[in-house]
């Protein structure tokens, strides 16, 4: 319609525009980055409470009174920001733990207290966080989400030699001396699901994912025993972090006529994903995995969802009297959020921690990692679990669920499974 | 489903993407055209568009209210952040980037605090599909595609034709001299803005049922229509539904026929080549 209409605008302006620009990116940049670092599809439901930037939590209702001095226990958590999702439910399981721990007595006699930060999602404020909590005088860290916080606070737990929990499941190949992961590694996640997928669906598996290291290192080990087993991969692509248009690449799909969509699509373009896959009826013919939770269900639509199966270390389902009793305890702190993997394996990891310094007689860190090393809880939420001495990865139990009416309903234990022969000779940076 | 139909139905697709991308880039380049602000809070106005389906719920309204309450909704939002902020920023887009950016910040963080960090189903409207050329076609993206073509064309008519439109164009050209005729340029500013944002937000509306609600879903779009009007032009209307027309028509093609990743390198390196070749943009004569 209108022409010349930027004639009178001087070079300067020109200049702000493509510093706009710039700025626009960096900021779609930084936000995909953060789901670039780690499997972080997981989510949970909306939660009103533990925004305050720094909160303290001193759980006291004791039956057996501990005393003394508090043993600090540092959460930095993204509580805020994009990674809030999961930040939120590992701070209530790190809640529900030290009110337990705290009601039968404390730690070594002494009550536990948390130190939980916000990491406002942001890897610069992580360390700054982790720092903080190390001067208030913790000998444990755990709560960060994304890869990128990770890879922030890492150094700096290392630095000051505490330790470290990491709960959220990830590409595999961290280890550092005082780093524990109590997460799945993708081993863990194909091992015996990949042969259960060919069993009771087909051959014919399409690989599609976000273009990160997570769903490429999945892929490359979920390839091999498809492969072994004589089946086929029919079409393997990565969308773009951030993608919300899936046409072509259901066109391509439905074209493919895959048994099996092995599906490594994150965060909400997950859910873009799941429903265009839905809406284009591929359902009907093709069975989808893709990494969900329970949170992840009533986003996508009871209708769209039914069918997906999953693979992971932990459900709200899970048909233990442990399990039955953890939900509900866990619904008392966080009536908001459902408890999913990720926020489990944090609860997980806290009492892996707790049961060393029992052991230990100690809180100090080296002495605790001696402990940790080879550490079996036989009756945690998840079932049972070992702390592999060599590289400080779990070996525990995954499970198998389908969404059945809006419900991620376990239908097969897959039993314990090892996180691959050795973290340490992994390399998929 | 033969080629012709596969190519068919990524033309349909491309044409709903596209759509998208010009209701929301409009907006963007109303409000750099006219008052030289470069606003950074414009996906958050898309973000915001597609609560609006959160908040019928919420209130107990159901069907189609979410996509009415959306665009009113936001273009109040945008009236509100117009008068309260904006208007102090014109002619200053360095200043108004980092204003408008804080601004996001806020609305995304808030959005989160209200609503919960955790996305959330919108359930699609019109379910089910059509036979198109023997292929069924969800009616919801056709929906989708109808509404768009109606409402750029309504939006490029009401700043062509009526006094409105003129008077708007004469701002678009010369502020200065608009002024000095009697026309009340704030007044064009603020309908502007408030016009700018009802569409983003009716954009974030139209995608919901399609994607997910989400407070950070808005920085998906930012970057697309940035770089939109960079392609086209923010000189022109018509110049943004070109950009529009020609980065979502790439990135439809590129990522049919080979992936999406390629589809960003391929737009980001016209863009650049753009800047460098055409720093007014395609479609805006020099």
């Amino acid at each position: 319609m209108n022409t010349g209409i930027m004639r009178h605008k001087t070079s300067r302006t020109r200049t702000v525009l493509a510093g706009g620009i710039v700025l626009a990116l960096i900021a779609g940049l930084f936000l995909l980055a953060g789901c670039g670092g780690d499997a972080t599809t997981t989510t949970a439901a909306p939660s009103t409470e533990a925004t305050a930037a720094a909160e303290r939590t001193t759980a006291t209702e004791a039956s057996v009174e501990p005393s003394g001095d508090p043993i600090k226990v540092g959460v930095v958590s993204p509580i805020s920001g994009p990674g809030a999702i999961l930040g939120q439910g590992i701070v209530a399981n790190a809640k529900l733990w030290a009110e337990q721990l705290n009601a039968a007595g404390g730690l070594l006699g002494r009550p536990v207290e948390l130190l939980i930060q916000d990491t406002t999602t942001d890897p610069k404020t992580a360390a700054e966080k982790a720092k903080f909590v190390i001067g208030e005088g913790v000998d444990v860290l755990t709560g960060p989400v994304y890869g990128t916080e990770w890879g922030a606070v890492r150094p700096v737990a290392a630095e000051a030699g505490k330790i470290l929990l990491q709960p959220v499941y990830y590409h595999g190949g961290w280890y550092d001396d005082l780093l524990f992961m109590t997460g799945e590694v993708p081993e863990q996640h194909v091992d015996k699901f990949i042969p259960w997928l060919v069993e009771n669906y087909g051959k014919k598996f399409y690989f599609i994912g976000s273009d990160y290291n997570y769903p490429h290192a999945i892929n490359r080990l979920a390839e091999e025993i498809i492969l072994r087993l004589g089946g086929e991969i029919v079409g393997e692509e990565y969308v773009a972090l951030g993608t919300t248009d899936f046409t072509a690449a259901l066109a391509r799909i439905s074209k493919a006529q895959p048994d099996v969509v092995f599906g490594n699509v994150v965060g909400t373009d997950a859910i873009a994903f799941m429903k265009q896959f839905y809406d284009a009826g591929l359902n009907k013919s093709i069975t989808m995995y893709e990494p969900i939770d329970q949170s992840f269900v009533s986003a996508i639509g009871v209708e769209q969802v039914e069918g997906v199966a999953v693979a992971q270390g932990y459900f709200e389902t899970l048909d233990t009297p442990t399990n039955k009793a953890y939900v509900e305890a866990f619904k008392k702190i966080e009536p908001n959020l459902p408890p999913v993997d990720i926020s489990t394996s944090a609860y997980v990891a806290l009492q892996f921690w707790a049961e060393a310094v029992r052991l230990a007689g100690t809180t100090d860190p080296q002495s605790v990692k001696v402990k940790l090393e080879g550490l079996t809880l036989t009756d945690t939420p998840v079932g049972e679990v070992t702390m592999r001495a060599t590289d400080h990865h779990t070996t525990r139990h995954m499970y198998i669920a389908i969404a059945r009416n809006g419900i991620l309903e376990v239908v097969e234990d897959l039993g314990v499974i090892e996180p691959g022969v050795d973290q340490r000779q992994v390399n998929r940076e | 489903m033969s080629t012709t139909q596969l190519i068919l139905l990524q033309i349909l697709n491309t044409g709903v993407t596209m759509g998208i991308l010009m209701l929301v880039a409009i907006g963007l380049g109303i409000i750099y055209g006219l008052m030289d602000v470069i606003n950074l809070a414009h996906s958050e106005f898309l973000m915001l568009g597609a609560y609006g389906w959160v908040i019928a719920r919420l209130v107990g309204l159901d069907g189609w209210t979410g996509l009415i309450i959306a665009p009113v909704l936001v273009g109040l939002v945008g009236y509100v952040i117009e008068r309260g902020l904006v208007q102090y920023l014109y002619r200053r887009p360095l200043d108004s980037l980092l204003a408008t950016w804080g601004v996001s910040l806020i609305l995304v963080q808030a959005a989160r605090i209200v609503f919960g960090p955790a996305p959330q189903a919108v359930p699609t409207p019109l379910e089910g599909a059509v036979d198109l050329f023997g292929m069924p076609y969800g009616r919801y993206r056709l929906f989708v595609l109808a509404v768009s073509i109606v409402i750029i064309s309504l939006t490029l008519a009401v700043f062509r034709y009526p006094t409105f439109g003129l008077k708007t164009r004469a701002v678009f050209q010369d502020a200065e001299m608009a002024k000095c005729l009697g026309i009340r340029a704030p007044r064009i500013y603020s309908t502007g803005f408030v016009i700018g944002a009802a569409l983003a937000g009716l954009a974030g509306a139209l995608v919901a049922p399609m994607l997910t609600v989400a407070p950070d879903m808005g920085a998906n779009f930012l970057v697309q229509s940035f770089l939109v009007v960079i392609v086209g032009g923010a000189g022109s209307l018509v110049g943004v539904v070109g950009g529009a027309g020609v980065i979502g028509g790439i990135q439809g093609l590129i990522s049919y026929f080979s992936s999406s990743v390629l589809a960003q390198v391929i737009t980001l390196t016209l863009a650049i080549i753009v800047v460098r070749v055409r720093p007014r943009g395609i479609f805006t004569r020099k």
